[in-house]
């Protein structure tokens, strides 16, 4: 007698088998598309603009944070029902003796948990673009087949499936190696948080540990912090909202989730039917995790105590002790659910500690001599230098420019682009003697981070600046180092009053006066004067495209216009007349000049007045917001002479 | 014929099978019998392929059943808990049944449980112990496999279904390809069903012979013979496996042919004599005191 049992057969049974679980979606996704998608279309049908409207649907359909939740909370608990079998004896008994081969078995049940969700989903989500198509909403209209509504909600399923597939094959891996419903729940959790958390603790401890350590690493940017299902998740959800599809990151997870499905099968193989009712199914990765814990849970109770009692090694060693025998008993005691067996593994116990005694030892002693590096003068190529003190951090902003029907350009603001100004040079001496003159280098020996007053007072006197150093072999190595604002006067003064310096700094000053599209002048007493609002350039001849447009068309316009000089006057100070190209050139190659030619003992003075320079470039309209400050007597000399009320409120 | 060679298996740091070697022939009932934690269930789970063995080699018709489909699809097991779904009727555990076993004999399960009194719409769960556990053999039996792999199944049977079950499976054995393998503590209920009997103890067949076999070659006795030296000389000439006597009464276990054993004790004049039936527990007690162990610790 041979068996060659259907697949689909399989399948069928599989997915009968949780059909409640599959009713629950059915209901869920019918609450919110059919049903929720008819409220909503009640609410955008006014709308005028196709492009908004799509945008809207397609913000409900699937770019959205909720639905992105509900998608990472399904595959979680899809991954623990599908594979619950792998925790009990009695259910492995059951489909491990049958004439299924276990892989069949497996990939069946995956398949089945893949369709236990899509199924609804995408059942329920054509509901909703076939009520859309019912009230009239063009959806097939857009550019491209992307920017349609069918198109926009395609790439929305295809996001959401390759964010479930990550999630529901991460839950399955987890309950492959596990051999109870919570254990599976906390390996999870490690996945999740394992790597981003690691990084973290190492960013504190160099933070905390070495004074030359530079704190501006974001740690957001970090590839590490985004080793986890949920940034991807956050990271997809955004790029969707912002109108991008990231077809890579797409990919890229599903390849992972093909990886982590292939170790899966891998483990099956491996995985005795008896490890069903054990918290760990791999008896080496149970000792591997528990090692990989409680190392980073002993450096940060130690780390957390030595901070605590101000730097004492006592109480460090006693965080460390601690560290290493309550986390390590208390995985222990989830592994075998034994008191009396949480600390039978020495052997461990000791590896676990002299590890992280070790790492400590590290950043407590600096044996790696991190504080004290400095690279011989001809080892290093080129050095980069940052100081967000002694210069304004400038605000650039992305603008949209929309042109009405009256020829009238009103520039949106976006949002605002992280501009960080570097400076790099090859003239290495003056550098070297500005980190030389640091107060890490002015010290006899020892790590600064515990000598040093990080007070308030301190800092009145005190500066930080960031050095890159670019290696001979092209490396790069970053440090940062506290230097008095008397040696900034001494040795940066001159750097910091160079033409390179300045222009890396500002990028206003590489801007050709010809590009400038508006300027606008605030008060610096408001909160971000310029944020948020738009800017409303009239033409000086009138377009040709009014006569196309509609009367209802043109009265939106004029209210969007009306509604954008509202905002605008509300802080926004005007000149008598609006200022000519010309005038506008003049007021910026002013400007330019007067911040080309700032010194350095006017750095660190402020302004009444700040002004937002609008200019394209290219393709993109910035905006950049720089304080008038009182030096800058010919700018706001010419401000004056334009007619813009300074004095006014 | 399964074949169970040398096959051992750890769990961590106990020992739960230790070179079992095993052969069982078919058309026959296989009892394998021992006390709890001898390493009955886990035997059974290691021949339907459950488990795999640490060492050794469970054969199933001259395939190895670890991972084989077509092992497998020969062998049903029935463990001593079985596994529904969630809210299961009776109907739904068949209708996957069919699924799986292509065998499955469907017409035949419904008379089953039309003669037990089970309602194929009824859900599982509503069942007692006693039913899920019939439900669960007349599954096995109708699967259509060649054998089938029970484990303690007539614990928790009444015993008008047990009759019932074990009239089933004599059924079963006539019509077709057909060998149950019972795994059981309790010798007496395997008794009247088993022909070929292993027991197990502490992970290893202790030993593994044919019931009637057993049941030829040992046979007890109980006589009066009043004159002492008769007596002496009759115990002599037997293979005296056990002696009891209670006054003049003797009660002796005695391994040899019948024929041969009734002409030793006629010749000796007894004023009474009579060969008692042994029960299995009896024979085991026998042999395995052959073998040095005390059975009555081992049995229950």
């Amino acid at each position: 007698m041979t068996s060659k049992i259907s697949s689909t057969k399989l399948l069928k049974e599989a997915i009968k088998r949780n059909s409640a679980f599959g009713v629950l979606l059915l209901v869920i996704y019918f609450c919110y598309y059919p049903i929720g998608g008819m409220l909503l279309l009640r609410s955008v049908e006014n709308f005028r603009d196709t492009e908004q409207m799509t945008r809207e649907l397609k913000m409900f359909g699937v770019d959205n944070p909720f639905l992105f939740v509900l998608t990472f909370g399904i595959a979680l608990l899809l991954g623990i029902v599908m594979f619950a079998y792998l925790h009990s004896r009695e259910k492995l008994d059951f489909y491990h003796s049958i004439p299924v081969r276990r892989e069949k078995y497996f990939l069946i049940q995956c398949a089945a948990g893949v369709l236990l969700w899509l199924v609804p989903f995408v059942g329920n989500l054509l509901l909703f673009l076939l009520a859309c198509a019912g009230r009239g909403v063009d959806v097939t209209a857009g550019a491209t087949m992307g920017t349609t509504l069918c198109g926009g909600l395609l790439k929305g399923i295809l996001a959401h499936a390759a964010c479930f597939l990550l999630v529901y094959f991460m839950t399955t891996l987890a309950m492959m190696l596990t051999g109870k419903i919570f254990a599976a729940i906390a390996v999870m959790a490690v996945f999740c948080g394992y790597v981003p958390a690691i990084r973290l603790l190492i960013e504190v401890m160099m933070e905390y540990f070495f004074a030359t350590y530079p704190t501006t690493v974001n740690l957001s940017e970090s590839v590490t912090a985004q080793c986890t299902p949920v940034y991807t998740y956050i990271r997809v959800c955004g790029d969707l909202m912002e109108g991008k599809f990231p077809m890579d990151l797409l990919l890229a997870l599903v390849l992972i989730s093909m990886l982590v499905i292939g170790l899966c099968l891998w483990l099956y193989r491996k995985r005795g039917s008896e490890k069903a009712g054990k918290s760990m199914a791999f008896t080496g990765f149970a000792r591997v995790l528990k090692f990989m814990l409680v190392v980073p849970a002993s450096l940060t109770s130690a780390l957390t105590l030595y901070a605590l009692s101000e730097n004492s090694l006592l109480w460090g060693i006693v965080g460390w002790i601690l560290g290493i025998l309550l986390v390590g008993s208390i995985i222990e005691f989830v592994y075998c659910m034994d008191i009396r067996e949480v600390l039978q593994d020495k052997k461990q116990i000791a590896l676990s500690a002299a590890v992280s005694l070790a790492i400590l030892s590290v950043f407590v002693f600096d044996l790696t001599g991190y504080d004290s590096w400095l690279p011989a003068k001809t080892e290093v190529t080129s050095m980069e230098l940052q100081n967000e003190f002694y210069h304004e951090t400038v605000q650039r902003r992305v603008y949209s420019d929309h042109v009405t029907g009256t020829g009238t350009h009103i520039y949106e603001s976006l949002y605002t682009e992280s501009y960080e100004g570097v400076y790099e040079t090859s003239d290495i001496d003056a550098v070297y003697d500005l980190i030389e003159h640091s107060e890490h280098f002015q010290k006899d020996a020892g790590s600064g981070a515990d000598e040093q007053e990080q007070s308030w007072e301190y800092w009145q006197n005190y500066t930080n600046i960031g050095v890159t150093y670019h290696m001979n072999d092209g490396t790069q190595k970053k440090r940062s180092y506290e230097v008095s604002k008397e040696n900034m006067k001494k040795y940066f003064a001159m750097i910091w009053e160079s033409e390179k310096y300045r222009k890396a700094m500002y990028p206003i000053l590489d801007v050709n006066p010809k590009d400038i599209l508006t300027i606008q002048v605030a008060r610096t007493d408001y909160y971000n004067p310029f944020f948020g609002g738009a800017v409303v350039e009239t033409a000086e001849t009138q377009q040709g495209t009014e006569g196309v447009q509609s009367a209802e068309e043109k009265a939106e316009e004029e209210a969007m216009v009306e509604e954008a000089i509202e905002m605008e006057e509300s802080v926004v100070l005007e000149p008598k007349e609006p200022l000519t190209e010309s005038e506008m050139e003049e007021m910026v190659r002013t400007f330019q000049t007067e911040l080309q030619n700032e010194k350095f003992d006017s750095a660190y003075s402020g302004g009444d007045y700040a002004i937002n320079i609008i200019y394209r470039s290219g393709n993109t309209v910035y905006g950049e917001e720089y304080t008038l400050k009182d030096s800058f007597k010919e700018t706001l000399g010419l401000l004056q002479k334009y007619g813009y009320q300074m004095d006014a409120e | 014929m399964i074949g169970i060679c040398n096959v051992s298996k750890r769990f961590e740091s106990i020992r739960a099978l230790d070179c079992v070697t095993a052969d069982i022939q078919e058309g026959s009932v296989y009892g394998i019998v021992g006390t709890n934690g001898a390493g009955k269930s886990t035997l059974l789970r290691v021949m339907c392929g459950i488990l795999k063995a640490d060492e050794g080699t469970v054969n199933i018709d001259g395939m190895s059943v670890f991972e084989n489909v077509q092992a497998k699809a020969r062998i049903c097991f029935i463990p001593d808990t079985p596994y529904y779904f969630i809210n299961a009727r009776v109907q739904d555990m068949m209708e996957y049944y069919e699924v799986i076993y292509p065998g499955f004999q469907e017409e035949r399960f419904k008379q089953f449980c039309k003669k037990f009194d089970l309602d194929l719409k009824r859900k599982l769960s509503t069942f007692s112990k006693g039913m899920k556990k019939q439900v669960s053999v007349l599954l096995g039996v109708c699967s259509g496999t060649k054998y089938l792999m029970c484990d303690e199944t007539f614990d928790g049977l009444d015993p008008v279904v047990r009759q019932a079950v074990k009239s089933i499976f004599i059924d079963e054995m006539m019509k077709r390809e057909f060998t149950p393998i019972i795994a059981s503590h309790n010798l007496r209920e395997m008794e009247d069903i088993c022909d070929h009997v292993g027991l197990l103890h502490k992970g290893g067949i202790l030993f593994s012979k044919d019931l009637e076999d057993m049941k030829t070659d040992i046979h007890k006795v109980q006589y009066v013979i009043m004159d002492p030296v008769l007596e002496r000389r009759l115990n002599g000439e037997l293979d005296i496996i056990k002696k009891e006597e209670r006054g003049t009464l003797s009660c002796i276990t005695v391994r040899g042919s019948k024929e041969e054993i009734i002409m030793a004790v006629e010749s000796k004049k007894p004023l009474f004599y009579e060969i008692l039936p042994l029960s299995l527990e009896e024979i085991f007690i026998s042999e395995t005191e052959v073998i040095g162990y005390d059975i009555k610790n081992l049995i229950d």
